[in-house]
């Protein structure tokens, strides 16, 4: 079982895979997917929010500016003499500065510069931005593309243009769709205009997608389903360890003497490799969850999402397809209208065959209506698809275009993904406005359900019922961040009064250490705090891989070295009596780097 | 008891994870307000060579980049200053109640425009084809072609209502001037309060509750044009709100927004050069509230902390303050009554203020106060009510 | 010069702390070094063991309240 506070917070999960994904590209795949400004975008929102503004002050800079310009942007908290040496902006500088260039956007350049008035020469380290990136971005911003080669992306969105000229009928509605405000005026239209555009509105497009997604979501908590996923689907399931075959349960325990959750996302290639002939439909079909398959269900549908996308990227790899032009077009369609169609005709071949998959998923819709004879040439993103890039925000009002269908009890299946219908107090009672059997079903994962309603459910968090949840394998970080994800609406606006007035009650008696320590709680903090406890009941210890730093010559190195592990926020433990501290594996190398940097200083 | 619910666990990787967490997440709403005041743009074309479509280009860019930081994000659009519009919010556009939007106070002749407006809500079809020639007509200015779409939305809304806006200003300055009014009162504080109201909506409804927010303003026009008393409301508006008000300026300097980017933890940067507009708009103007606490603000720190008379419009160093009301003034007004609050002024005590001085010591008599509330301002003389 | 030393840092209560250590005065080779009365420096191979063997110990002498309902 993993240690509970190394594991990054469900919601952090798709981020952090996405991002560790990107990382580790080669830097001719990056230079590669720059080149589409859609990506660029998607990459760019991915970004720390320091990391953002980093780029937009370097976007428009033509030379090279001086490293150390960036660190001036970082407000230095005075030294007021407490102990508190670690300085939260600067752990963050570094994690922004440092994800950047593990994304080859910064580049540097090292210059040698002659002081104008000491005449010393000194070497000053220069920052720019990978010039591919900076072109495509500030195409993006500026929509200015002039003298530029036609790449496929670049042909869809011409040719989207064409699309639109020949459906002027819609032009109304999109004009409308400016502001989402004006919801209202766009019913009317969307009404208005009911005829030439046939079924698809946004509202189809939602009910469309959702009930596909949570068809997916059923078939793995295994309640009742009308119709199977596809085959692709359940094989993606399956290669990325959400579910398993009786068979492969078998293998697994058979193998091993348990406990070793941590292999849970283990892969079996033999069937993408052909060695083995795949299990059939029928097989399939009697997929069982798994413990990442829990963990899976507690997150919101952005990351569950990703986590499938990030699979089939990594199976997709294995079958030979262009990262590249699978990233492009996974990322382009965050940047699509929803509620518009679009061409297949320009999508490469790999996109093609991705095309498949992703209405598979629910991603896309794409009507293959016999009228026109087969297939037809438009396909439409859903909401799943186009928010791939965003934030969870987004589907909060996805769900306030659903709350108007709550009214209406033929769409009841729609209402299930209302996120923000849980009420958590602090006696650890729960209540949850839902009827949809899925999100009944994950509650009950860490929830002894007591009564249900015709729109809601109550329960209690109680000791039995979260061991039930962590021996399945699920964190508490999990059941906290769901609960956080889908806390109620007056849950939250509480916790922001609550917030406010604190952040105001500390800053007003200049406090700003306490104020810099306030959380912002929407749940009960005795409930998370019993939620984390009963984890630790489980888990006495807590494990972190790293390196003892021991047996200093003397107390400047010592310090020295500590000191730099402290500011980069890497030292979990110390012993200054014997001269003793503990490094994380990932700021090893860091503090090497700033050894060999001191140790050659006093060369010098 | 806050101390008892407080939390018993202090992660061991520390809190700044989830404070920058929360940073990297939460969506923002910037709201620009650009002067567009015709005679100052007109000065600042032949003094810096500056053209109104440069700016309007680089501000198009600021709005994308903001809608590119996050997916939540959102921008509005207001202008100030127009001889006809006033202050008018132009994106998002609000097609229903353009109406309400475009009170001006300058316009008493707005039923005409008015009439074509209705038009184009009763009937559909009309509507239909005007934004198809909408599209058609900002496409043309653009020239662009493959851009983001949510962007060009915002592009093409806002060159279109820009255009249409800044074509009607010269007939609107005839007709102000053929009424005989030529003294344009600023609108820029009413632009202010107008994006405040929007923003307080904006928080308050439920889709985007929590939302931060942060006011910029391109400003072309000189002090003189700026109401002080509903500026300065304004501010003290934003400062509750906790909406910083970040100012662009260029042209003349100006004090009072000095004071309100000051006193709303804004920024103030006054444009040198113009032509870089850009740079200053992606960079120092491109703040996030998020990102305020850590960073170091590109602004001043000498801000004249003048007022203006209530009267004359003119900044002034020594002055008068109605007692009651706290109103500034340069001189006395002739019927003795404070212009803004109507209280007697007490006629023994402005005879003696008005006496010329004496070389003689007598005037220690006169009941001279210093005003101890603006300690680090120039001394006030005050007045007392009768 | 100083040293760096590969390992796992497990942080624990001292009660913990002390059961831990005695596995390895059983098993041997668990723990590197021991650090200060909550902290111990570990082979990281050998995590998933010491917390399977803490389960074993603990569950020994919890206090289960489902026997006390049995009884009564």
């Amino acid at each position: 079982m993993q240690s509970p506070l190394t594991q990054p917070s469900s919601s952090d999960l798709f981020k952090s895979s996405i991002n560790e994904y990107l990382d580790n590209l080669p830097e001719t795949v990056h230079a590669q997917l720059y080149k589409s400004p859609e990506t660029c975008l998607a990459v760019f929102r991915l970004l720390p929010a320091l990391a953002k503004f980093y780029i937009m002050t370097l976007l428009f800079q033509e030379t090279a500016i001086p490293f150390l310009d960036l660190n001036r942007w970082i407000r230095h908290k005075k030294a007021s003499g407490t102990t508190h040496r670690r300085n939260p902006s600067k752990i963050y500088q570094n994690e922004s500065i440092k994800r950047l260039k593990a994304l080859n956007l910064l580049k540097e350049i090292r210059k040698k510069l002659k002081h104008p008035k000491t005449g010393k020469t000194a070497v000053i380290v220069f920052v720019q931005l990978n010039p591919i990136f900076r072109q495509s971005f500030r195409d993006a911003l500026t929509g200015f593309r002039a003298g530029r080669q036609l790449d496929p992306n670049e042909k869809i969105t011409e040719t989207i243009e064409e699309s639109e000229a020949k459906e002027s009928g819609k032009k109304g509605l999109k004009s409308s769709k400016d502001n989402k405000s004006t919801e209202s005026t766009q019913k009317n239209l969307n009404a208005l205009f009911s005829d030439d555009n046939a079924k698809i509105t946004v509202e189809f497009l939602d009910s469309y997608c959702l009930s596909k997604w949570e068809n997916i979501l059923h078939f793995m908590v295994g309640s009742e389903i009308a119709e199977y996923p596809s085959i692709g689907v359940l094989t993606l399931l399956r290669y990325s360890g959400l579910m398993e075959l009786p068979s492969d349960r078998q293998r697994r325990e058979n193998s091993s003497s348990g406990a070793d959750a941590d292999e849970d996302f283990v892969v079996d290639d033999h069937y993408i490799d052909g060695k083995l002939t795949p299990p059939s439909g029928e097989e399939l079909k009697s997929l069982l969850i798994t413990k990442s398959g829990f963990q899976f269900l507690l997150q919101t549908i952005n990351s569950q999402i990703w986590t499938l996308l990030l699979q089939y990227l990594k199976m997709s790899e294995k079958l030979m397809m262009n990262p590249v032009d699978v990233l492009n077009f996974i990322f382009m369609l965050g940047s699509l209208e929803l509620g518009e169609g679009y061409p297949i005709g320009m999508l490469s071949d790999t996109q093609l065959i991705m095309l498949e998959d992703l209405i598979d998923y629910g991603l896309l819709y794409y009507p293959r209506d016999a009228a026109s004879g087969g297939k037809g040439k438009i396909f439409y993103p859903t909401r799943l698809a186009t928010s791939l890039t965003s934030e969870q925000t987004n589907f909060k009002t996805a769900s306030a275009a659903l709350n108007d269908q709550i009214a209406n009890p033929a769409t009841e299946a729609d209402q299930t993904r209302v996120e923000g219908s849980v009420i958590i107090e602090t006696n650890f009672k729960i209540y949850c406005y839902t009827s949809s059997p899925l999100q009944i079903a994950i509650l009950n994962l860490f929830v002894h359900l007591k009564t249900r309603f015709a729109n809601m459910v109550t329960g209690i968090v109680t000791r039995e019922s979260i061991r039930r949840a962590l021996i399945n394998g699920i964190t508490a970080d999990q059941i906290i961040n769901y609960l956080e994800t889908h806390a109620h609406p007056g849950m939250v606006k509480k916790a922001e009064e609550k917030y406010a007035k604190k952040l105001e009650f500390e800053n007003s008696i200049g406090n700003t250490y306490a104020a810099d320590q306030l959380k912002f709680e929407i749940l009960p903090p005795t409930v998370v705090d019993q939620i984390k406890l009963w984890q630790l009941e489980l888990d006495r210890i807590e494990a972190t891989n790293g390196y003892l730093y021991k047996d200093f010559a003397n107390d400047f190195e010592f310090e020295k070295l500590m000191d730099y592990g402290e500011e980069i926020g890497v030292i979990l433990w110390k012993d200054k009596s014997h001269r003793r501290f503990f490094v994380t594996t990932e700021g090893n190398t860091q503090l090497i780097d700033y050894a060999k940097r001191i140790l050659r200083k006093k060369g010098e | 008891m806050d101390a008892i619910a407080d939390r018993a666990f202090v992660g061991l990787k520390g809190n700044a994870k989830d404070k920058y967490h929360i940073l990297d997440e939460t969506p923002s709403l910037l709201t620009v307000i650009l002067d567009i005041n015709p005679l100052e743009w007109k000065k600042l074309m032949d003094s810096n060579n500056l053209r109104f479509k440069d700016v309007t280009s680089a501000l198009l860019v600021m709005l994308n980049s903001h809608m590119a930081l996050n997916s939540g994000n959102k921008v509005s659009l207001y202008i100030a200053n127009s001889f006809y519009h006033g202050a008018k919010l132009v994106f998002p556009s609000f097609d229903d109640d353009d109406n309400d939007d475009s009170q001006s106070p300058n316009s008493k002749e707005k039923v005409d425009d008015n009439s074509s407006l209705e038009e184009e809500k009763v009937n559909e079809i009309v509507k239909k084809k005007r934004s198809r020639q909408r599209k058609v007509n900002a496409s043309r200015i653009l020239e662009t072609t493959g851009i983001y779409r949510q962007f060009r939305i915002i592009d093409e809304t806002i060159v279109d209502s820009l255009d249409k806006i800044i074509k009607n200003e010269p007939s609107n300055l005839k007709s102000l001037v053929g009424k005989g009014e030529t003294h344009i009162k600023g609108t820029l504080s009413g632009a202010l309060s107008q994006a405040l109201s929007y923003i307080n909506r904006f928080q308050n409804s439920d889709e985007h509750s929590g939302m931060k927010a942060r006011i910029v303003c391109i400003s072309v026009s000189g002090d003189n044009t700026l109401p002080y008393v509903s500026i300065m409301n304004s501010i003290f508006a934003a400062q509750k709100q906790k909406v910083s008000v970040d100012v662009c300026k260029l042209g003349p300097n100006s004090t009072f927004l000095q004071q309100a980017s000051d006193s709303t933890n804004g920024v103030y940067i006054y444009i040198k050069h113009p032509l870089g507009l850009i740079q200053y708009l992606s960079t120092a103007l491109f703040i996030d509230p998020m990102l305020r606490p850590m960073v170091v603000l590109p602004t001043n720190t000498n801000i004249d902390f003048r007022a203006s008379c209530f009267i004359t419009n003119k900044v002034v160093d020594i002055g008068y303050v109605c007692s009651v009301c706290l109103c500034i003034l340069s001189v006395i007004p002739e019927d003795e009554i404070c212009p803004t609050c109507h209280s007697k002024l007490d006629h023994d005590l402005i005879v003696m203020l008005k006496r010329k001085p004496r070389v003689l010591p007598l005037v220690k008599k006169a009941k001279r106060k210093r005003n101890s509330s603006t300690p680090d301002i120039n001394p006030v003389k005050k007045f007392r009510e009768n | 010069m100083a040293r760096a030393i590969k390992g796992s840092l497990v942080q624990c209560d001292p009660s913990i702390k002390a059961l831990i250590v005695n596995i390895d005065a059983e098993y041997k080779d668990i723990v590197i070094e021991e650090l200060d009365d909550t902290h111990l420096l570990v082979d990281p191979a050998k995590i998933p063991f010491i917390k399977r063997e803490l389960n074993i110990l603990l569950s020994k002498n919890m206090y289960n309240p489902d026997d006390e309902v049995q009884v009564s």
